[in-house]
């Protein structure tokens, strides 16, 4: 494992390890993200066009991780919950995270969505159940996602 | 295009052919983890600079670099320098191993640019993409094919690629469509 990942994964924040453990509920980082979709995003077109973006980020990352088959870190060695059973590389939640972060960069708001997709996605690493790579790639996945839809909407419009 | 317009593009180019010698330079010498890791570090600080100059803040560095090598026609401010961020880190991350990393890495920095500098002198229009010009295909593969001494033969096939969907008339940009084409060629042989 790399030093990056394991850095993090070494740290001991109680109060971070259990924001980490409910943003790693699928159902409740989920209403998360729509949550702040819905409240800080007026527009019920662009909300639209920006829940595509996340679904099409997440079914992009659950693709390539039966794609590229890496397995979790916490295989090796244990994190501090337990271990998911699916693969690693890339991130899901990083995806859907950094997906919705570039929805607002012309935004006031971009800085707290920023450091909101950073937590998650570095929340991820210090769990132990992804490395930095696989996070990374969400950061990736997020743009290529956006601009998909961004070509699509603008075809169908 | 004028002189002016021209000497501004090669000067752009150059910035983009360096900016792959200096992560081909951190694949080998930091690692494939810890490049990545910078990239994505200067992605997410990149962002918040494109944000910052879309409400109209002046950022100094930022600005000078906009005023003398982004393109005058670029919608949002550093939309082209992210989409290369995210084309390299892209390469870093996917890649098997470090020399596929490097060798696609130099693919796409030093054919993409001498294609762009080629293809603005050039004369013969490409049959299925009329605002490209051969030379520029041309000159891609050409100055791509030193990435044979990085990956193998290998390189010469996404070459190839590269110059063929480069010349595509695509929605997406270069930087990314030419790295998603040979890093899928690439898994494939």
């Amino acid at each position: 494992m790399d030093s990056i990942t394991t850095a993090i994964a070494s740290l001991n924040f109680p109060i971070i390890t259990e924001v980490s453990i409910l943003l790693d509920g699928t159902l409740f980082f989920g209403v998360c993200l729509l949550a702040l979709l819905a409240f800080f995003e007026p527009r019920n077109e662009k909300r639209l066009k920006v829940i595509r973006v996340m679904i099409l980020a997440f079914i992009l990352a659950i693709s390539l991780k039966e794609i590229m088959k890496v397995p979790r870190p916490c295989m090796e060695i244990p994190g501090k919950i337990a271990c998911p059973e699916d693969y690693s590389f890339p991130s899901s939640h990083a995806a859907v995270a950094f997906a919705l972060m570039i929805a607002f960069i012309n935004k006031p708001t971009y800085p707290f969505f920023l450091a909101f997709a950073v937590f998650v996605a570095l929340s991820r690493v210090y769990l132990g159940v992804h490395t930095i790579d696989d996070v990374l790639a969400g950061l990736v996945i997020a743009p290529i996602s956006y601009k998909m839809v961004d070509v699509l909407w603008t075809k169908k419009n | 295009m004028d002189k002016k317009e021209l000497k501004r593009e090669i000067g752009r180019q150059a910035i983009h052919l360096l900016i792959g010698l200096l992560v081909i330079a951190g694949i080998f010498y930091i690692g494939q983890t810890e490049t990545a890791f910078v990239l994505g570090t200067i992605l997410i600080l990149g962002t918040l600079v494109i944000n910052w100059k879309m409400l109209g803040s002046q950022v100094p560095v930022a600005d000078w670099f906009h005023e003398r090598f982004e393109r005058k026609a670029q919608r949002l401010p550093g939309y082209g320098s992210a989409w290369y961020i995210i084309g390299l880190l892209f390469i870093v991350l996917f890649a098997k191993d470090p020399n596929s990393a490097a060798g696609i890495t130099f693919i796409l920095a030093s054919g993409d640019a001498f294609s762009t500098v080629f293809g603005i002198i050039g004369k013969r229009t490409l049959p299925y993409n009329k605002k490209k010009h051969l030379e520029g295909s041309i000159a891609f593969v050409i100055f791509s094919l030193p990435a044979y001494f990085i990956m193998g033969p290998s390189a010469i096939i996404l070459a190839f690629v590269g110059a063929i969907v480069e010349g595509l008339p695509f929605a997406y940009d270069d930087n990314i469509s030419i790295p998603i084409a040979c890093m899928f060629v690439y898994y494939l042989l």
